[in-house]
Parts: C-alpha cells; structure tokens; sequence
C-alpha cells in the first residue's frame, strides 16, 4: 500500500487511557494516532545535494519513499566548504594564499553565494567567486509558514506567550574551517501552504 | 431528554391527557398556572395566557443556536403585578416553565421544560396586564470576552495578545464560567467534560487573540464548528454542547415516533448537498497560512456539481494535528451530505407524549408512508434520527420537531482487547463482535472474512 503524509502533521500527545482495553476504539483518536506514525516516518527526511558554486540554487528535493515534493519553506540548509578553487578550472582565481571564505545559502530562495579571497603578502588580496560546497536539506514538512506554538502543556487551559518550536526557517552554521556564515536569522517565507484531499 | 419520575411518564404515556402548565418566578415569588386544584401548588393566578412557547434552532453545519424565547401573557387581576413592579427587581429574574398532568403533585412529578430569565416586562394594549418575555440563558452569550491581554492589565490588542491553549471542551468551559461568569448550575460540564475526555481528548487549539471576542460567535465559530458540535441551552438553562455530526455508540433514543403517535405523515425538507470542504487553518493574526481542501469525487461526479463548505478555524494548527482534526470534521460532514439531500423532516405529535425530548436527543421514526429516498422504496423503520429544533405551542398542547436522518452514520463500537482475547481465528463469535481485530490492507481478516469499519 502507498505510504505517504497527506496532511500537514504535528506532534499531539494522545492519553495512554485511551488504548486500554475495555476502551471503545475512536476515529479521533485512530486517526491522530496514524498521522502522527506518518508524520514521525516522514516527518524529517534529510537530502545531501549536488556540490554548489556561487550562483547557484538548491534544487528542491522529493522524498525518495513517497514521492512528495518539499516546498522551499519546508527545507533549510546546510553547508560546508568542499574545495576552495575555481570549480570550473581547478585552480585559484587569485595570488596568493586563502584569506577567508564567504559562503551563504539563502533559507529563503536556496541561492548560493560562494566567495574566496586569496592574499599575497605586501600586496593587494583578491576576491574571487571560487569555491565548491557540499550541502544537506533538512526537510520537515508542513514546517516553515506556521504560526508559533506555544509550548505548554496539553491539558487544560493555559494563557500566556508561548516560544516553541516556530517554523521559521533559520541559517544553518556549519561551514568549515576559515568560513564566514550568516546570522543564523533566515528569513520565513510568505507563501501559504495548500493542500487538496480526494476523499473516496 | 428531560429528567422524569415514573409518575410522571405515566401520565404523558397514558390516554386522555389533562395538562398543567405553569410558569414561576421564585425570586419574586410569583406563579401561573392554566389550573388550580393541583396538589402541592398554589398559584398566584390562574388569569394567563399560556406561552405559544419556546423555540430553539440548532444548526449542524454552523454550531450555533438560537435564543430561545416565549412570552407570558397574565391579567393584572386588582392592579397586583403593577404593584410589584416598584418593589422587585424583574429585569434577569430567574423563570421556570413546568410541565405536569392533572392528579401529580407539584413541583415533585412535574418537569421543567425551560428555564430563562425576565427579559421584558410591557403593559398589554388594552392595560389589563402584562406581557412578560423571558429568553433562555443563551443571551448570556452575547457579552464580550477575552478583553483583557496576556498581561493581566491592559486590553486585547496585537502588541498584547489573548493566548488560549488547549483542549476546546477546556476553552468552552473557561469561556462559560470564568469569561461569562455562569454559575457551575448552568454549565453542562458532565456532557463537556465527557467530549473532552472522549473523542476530543486528542484535540488541541491555539488562539492568539489580538482583540476581544463575542463570546458567542467564538463559541460557534471557533469552538465548536471546526470540531463538529453545537451548543443548546438545557431544559434547566444550562449550556450544553452536543456532538453533530457524530453519533454515539450505542445511541441512546430518546423517542420512538411513529404514524400512532404522529400528526399526519412528516414533511420532507431538502437540504444542501456538500462535496467540497475548504477548511483555513494557521492564523497568524491577519491571514490563514494553511488551507486544506477535502473532497468528496464520488459526490462530485454523481452530481456534476462542487458544493463548497468554508470552515476557518484560528484555533487550528497543522502542527498540532489540526489538519487531521479539519480532515475528521470534512468527512463527517461528506457522510451526511455529500451523498444526497440529508433527510431531514418536521413532524407534528399528536399529544405531549415526547415532551421529554430536547435539542441534539436522537430519536426514532417509523411511519409506512414515507419515502425512503436511499432504497426508493416506501416506509421508514426505525430510522434514527437527531432533533435539530423543538417547537413548543403550550397554548395548544402541541410540539413539533424537526429531525435529521443520521442512520446511515451510526457505527458499530469496537473495543480494545485484553490480553486474553485470542487471534480472529480462534476467536468466539461474541468477541468479534466485542473487540478490534486488525485486518489486512484488504480489509480482510486473517481467513478472508471481510472486516467491518469503525468509521
């Protein structure tokens, strides 16, 4: 049978009470059990992309279990430096050695900026756009345009603000030695998720 | 269904009905009745007009409820009631319209069939007497709420925001008792507290008000329509919230009508057809983040046509399952009007027999005459059905209800197993009834019976 999350999911805590036997089996519950067994297979996937240069973009990625197509507000990114040179020639654009790297994906857009700056004693430096990254998409689905959740407990009624786990895409630092990352403040995105179920 | 005592039901069960109509306030301690002689009862005058009575509608795709009210016609027997306007304080005075038979003694064998408040007190047009409104407690609903923010101190406003978390049966009774300031007696909390810990217990909601709300377009519209329930003021005035659109299991009747105890054969009423539930969820203040469209192809395709229901949720977060919530609620909603005009019919009874009956009972219809518009044959046996709207003409001694046809919604209950319960194969008959046991993707038992569905 297909295997796939139909519906944005989320975590919900379900009582244990109502598994005991004697209990009578509820749709409600059936249900938010499933999802959340969907929702905990499928959830997170984590994708490692072809080697980027300056310029490019993250190619969205699909899941490999069930063919679902991740949105750029579901994805976030991160990255390492895989070669300092000019990836199309193999050399380094500049005289020199390294000064320092300048490599940012953008959470919003996937556009990637790869710099390196080489530097010769007593002389000038040199930036150039060289350099080659390794990167991973951390995917969850549904994540990235919802609203913040408070993160409270389930029971009862609880007023006051509420932190938790927003879907705010943030940047990611993981870059090598020498690399210059961003401010670990993605920005979120505007688009507004949609979703169409046939019921049969 | 309205608590009764056996005397009681043997008297709206038995021929030759004589009833007792009475209306008191106890606060100012004053009664009507349409009689005298009744033991246990003293009125104050027997000069009133009995109410045409109290009427509330219920809608299942709405949630909402409307304020039911009745009027009070008494005759100002030597300028008595005048007198009393000066000294009691009627405005909100608590009212009790009972019912009972000749031969019961009051107040023990009679039952309250609605309990409001004084909202009016007007001269008639000839001076006689007075015309005394009273509305249910629903009214109470209409105040404001939630206007102080996060803070404790200031208003509602964006920068200071009204955060509600949690369980809707939670909110709803936050709302009732500590928002409106409803005493415990007129909050429902055994049926709340029942959905909470039922089916609900899985459901979860997050507002973030940013300015106060009436309490009871919150109530329906963000409460209780995105889950499927409905609100109605009890009998006793207090509110309670019912299950829409799905039935219990087992379902309780509260009445069995059928062509002996009915005026005439029950009119058909049509209804909308609905294949297309577009559900917002994910408020962030200004906009929906999140739609979810459900839809009903087999409907879509019988009919040539795409019925669109808009349900926006700001309590609803898909990260905390509400899509799933908003997909239980679109097919709940599919089952009983994607397929076809819901059945739903108006009947009249012919004595006060069902007076027991209230607002979101089920009850049974069976009558030869009626169309059974699924099977396109002639007669309905037993056909459960859920009251959406009860009319009472005291005045005339009638009742009519309108009803909606849930049979085909009705499921089976199955339990989870003890330990001690077998494998299907090997398992008795009366376990298979009893108990869950999984079946294959083909919906198959492990020896190629067909398994039977919980939903």
């Amino acid at each position: 049978m297909a295997f796939s999350v139909d519906l944005p999911g989320g975590w919900f805590d379900i009582p244990d009470s109502v598994w005991a036997s004697g209990q009578n089996a509820v749709e409600d519950q059936l249900v938010a059990l499933n999802s959340m067994i969907r929702f905990a297979a499928l959830g997170d996937e984590y994708f490692a992309a072809a080697p980027q240069k300056d310029g490019g973009t993250v190619t969205l990625p699909q899941s490999a279990d069930d063919g679902y197509g991740y949105s750029r507000s579901e994805c976030i990114y991160g990255f390492s430096v895989q070669a300092s040179p000019d990836p199309a020639t193999g050399k380094n654009g500049g005289p020199g050695d390294l000064l320092f790297f300048d490599n940012y994906i953008a959470q919003d857009t996937g556009v990637v900026q790869s710099g390196v700056n080489y530097f010769v004693q007593g002389g000038q430096d040199t930036a150039t756009r060289d350099g080659l990254l390794n990167v991973l998409i951390l995917c969850r689905r549904g994540g990235g345009n919802k609203a913040a959740v408070a993160g409270t407990p389930t029971s009862g009624v609880s007023s006051g603000t509420g932190g938790g786990p927003a879907g705010g895409g943030g940047g990611i630092a993981t870059g090598g030695v020498g690399a210059v990352v961003g401010d670990g403040q993605g920005s979120q995105g505007d688009g507004k998720d949609g979703h169409q179920f046939q019921i049969v | 269904m309205i608590p009764t005592t056996s005397a009681f039901d043997a008297a709206r069960n038995g021929r030759g009905q004589d009833p007792v109509v009475v209306v008191t306030f106890p606060t100012l301690g004053l009664t009507y009745s349409n009689r005298s002689g009744i033991t246990g009862l003293a009125p104050t005058s027997t000069f009133a007009q009995m109410p045409a009575g109290a009427s509330q509608q219920v809608s299942d795709l709405q949630g909402s409820a409307t304020v039911g009210a009745l009027n009070l016609t008494v005759v100002d027997v030597n300028r008595a009631v005048l007198a009393l306007l000066g000294t009691k304080q009627w405005y909100g005075a608590l009212a009790l319209l009972q019912i009972g038979f000749a031969g019961l003694t009051y107040p023990t064998d009679f039952i309250t069939v609605f309990t409001g408040v004084v909202q009016s007190v007007t001269p008639t047009d000839d001076h006689t007497g007075f015309v005394i409104g009273l509305r249910d407690f629903n009214r109470r609903l209409t105040n404001q709420v939630y206007g102080t923010g996060d803070d404790g101190l200031t208003p509602t406003s964006a920068t200071n925001p009204k955060t509600l978390d949690g369980n809707p049966m939670a909110l709803v009774i936050d709302l009732l008792e500590n928002q409106l300031g409803l005493a415990s007696g007129y909050v429902d909390t055994a049926a709340i507290t029942a959905l909470q810990n039922g089916r609900l217990s899985c459901t979860r909601m997050l507002f973030s008000l940013q300015k106060s709300v009436n309490a009871k377009t919150f109530l329906e519209q963000e409460l209780l329509r995105p889950n499927g329930l409905f609100h109605f003021a009890r009998y006793n005035g207090a509110i309670s919230v019912v299950d829409m659109l799905a039935p219990p299991t087992p379902v309780g009747i509260a009445f069995a009508f059928t062509q002996s105890n009915i005026v005439g054969i029950p009119k058909f009423r049509q209804q909308p057809i609905y294949n297309w539930v577009q559900f917002d969820l994910d408020y962030d203040g200004s906009n929906y983040r999140d739609t979810e469209e459900f839809i009903d192809a087999a409907s879509v395709a019988k009919f040539d046509l795409q019925a669109v229901l808009q349900i926006q949720s700001q309590g609803l977060r898909s990260n905390l399952q509400g899509a799933s919530r908003a997909g239980i609620t679109a097919r709940r909603i599919f089952e009983r009007y994607a397929g076809g005009p819901a059945n739903q019919i108006t009947l009249v009874a012919a004595s006060l027999q069902p007076v027991i009956v209230e607002v979101g009972d089920y009850v049974t219809v069976s009558h030869p005459l009626m169309e059974d518009l699924d099977s396109g044959t002639l007669g309905w046996s037993d056909r459960v059905c859920q009251v959406l709207n009860v009319q009472a003409n005291w005045a005339k001694g009638q009742l009519t209800y309108d009803l909606i046809d849930v049979t085909a919604m009705l499921k089976p209950a199955f339990q989870f197993a003890p330990d001690t319960v077998p494998a299907w194969p090997t398992a008795t008959a009366p376990q298979r009834q009893q108990y869950l046991f999984m079946a294959d993707a083909s919906s198959q038992q492990s020896d190629g019976s067909a398994a039977g569905g919980i939903f």
